[in-house]
């Protein structure tokens, strides 16, 4: 019976490295199954151990590494499916962080032809340009917002349709256009109805124009 | 007894882990350790599984209702660790079942086709 208390250096290394490799995962298999798959590994590490010392453990590695990455990456590509046909509240925060990269990577690097911001005109609410850039951000969150909850059969950027946003494809462009309900810029002022606010963006040569419809406050 | 919800034959064929996860199942009840060495004496040690493959098998077996968790408690013949148990459902064994015949009748096909049949090493069976 091994004793784990002595326990080599090269079980523990194995142990630290397969604990890593079990971050591949999602968390809630990790968390549900990681104490346990790491205990069955000690057990395989010391039963390698007592048969051939060091080499037979190294022998386990590629292995046990290689299936356990590709099992990663399998189990990480099943939950996502899952997640996609779920849209739990997790889910939901994992989309909101892939849109906000998605338009965060088109900001940063795209060469923006027009700005949300130089859209959204101060005169419609009579704001300080501060108040300005909140409304952009609040408008930004919402957009996010408004995408998630319509983005059901949304599976990528150049994806389907949605009732209230859809992805179009002229050509070499997309086009994407969103109908927000509700908006409010937190400042006092207020949009008039149906005002259009249209944020056209390029990127790696390929225009891609945002339409957002605003509705009433 | 756990209620048969679903058809045994909608879940295969079964992968390879999930079939010898069954078969280290049929005896007794087990934890995940006991189950990897179970497979390996059973296919004397040509057919090995990982701790990965093993519980991502496992969790999908739990939620179609194929195995149950049976508590967790120490195993005397290890450390004093304490493990979870998993034995098979009713269900569980119908799946088995119905995997086992699907695995004959692939068999019997196999002797069938007299070319397959002479490489097996085995006369072919007669033809209805």
């Amino acid at each position: 019976m091994p004793q784990f208390n002595a326990q080599p250096q090269i079980i523990t290394l194995s142990i630290y490295l397969y604990s890593w490799l079990l971050c591949l995962g999602p968390r809630e298999f990790r968390e549900g199954y990681g104490e346990e798959i790491l205990k069955d590994f000690r057990h395989c590490c010391w039963k390698a151990y007592a048969q051939g010392g060091v080499c037979s453990v190294l022998c386990l590695w590629p292995s046990m590494f290689i299936r356990g990455i590709i099992d990663m990456g399998a189990e990480r590509f099943s939950e996502g499916v899952r997640q996609g046909k779920k849209h739990s509240s997790s889910d939901k925060r994992i989309l909101k962080r892939w849109y906000q990269k998605f338009f965060a990577r088109y900001r940063a690097q795209a060469n923006i032809v027009v700005d949300l911001r130089s859209n959204v005109q101060p005169d419609l609410y009579g704001a300080s340009h501060r108040s300005q850039l909140d409304l952009c951000k609040d408008l930004y969150e919402k957009l996010i917002e408004k995408l998630i909850k319509e983005s059901e059969n949304i599976a990528c950027p150049y994806g389907t349709t949605t009732s209230s946003s859809r992805w179009l494809h002229r050509g070499r462009s997309g086009v994407l256009f969103v109908s927000l309900e509700k908006y409010a810029d937190g400042a006092g002022g207020k949009l008039s109805l149906d005002q259009l606010v249209d944020l056209s963006i390029e990127h790696d040569g390929v225009p891609v124009v945002l339409e957002v419809k605003l509705g009433r406050l | 007894m756990e209620p048969n919800k679903q058809d045994p034959e909608s879940m295969l064929p079964l992968t390879p882990a999930v079939l010898h996860i069954l078969l280290a199942l049929g005896g007794c009840e087990r934890h995940g350790y006991s189950i990897m060495q179970e497979i390996a004496a059973q296919t004397e040690g040509k057919f090995h599984i990982g701790p990965t493959t093993l519980y991502r098998s496992i969790k999908r077996m739990l939620e179609q209702g194929i195995i149950v968790e049976t508590g967790e408690r120490p195993d005397p013949e290890l450390d004093d660790e304490r493990r979870r148990y998993y034995r098979l459902t009713q269900l569980g064994w119908y799946v088995m079942r119905a995997e086992i015949r699907r695995l004959e009748r692939l068999i019997e096909i196999a002797h069938e086709e007299p070319s397959f049949g002479q490489l097996l090493g085995r006369p072919s069976y007669e033809r209805g």
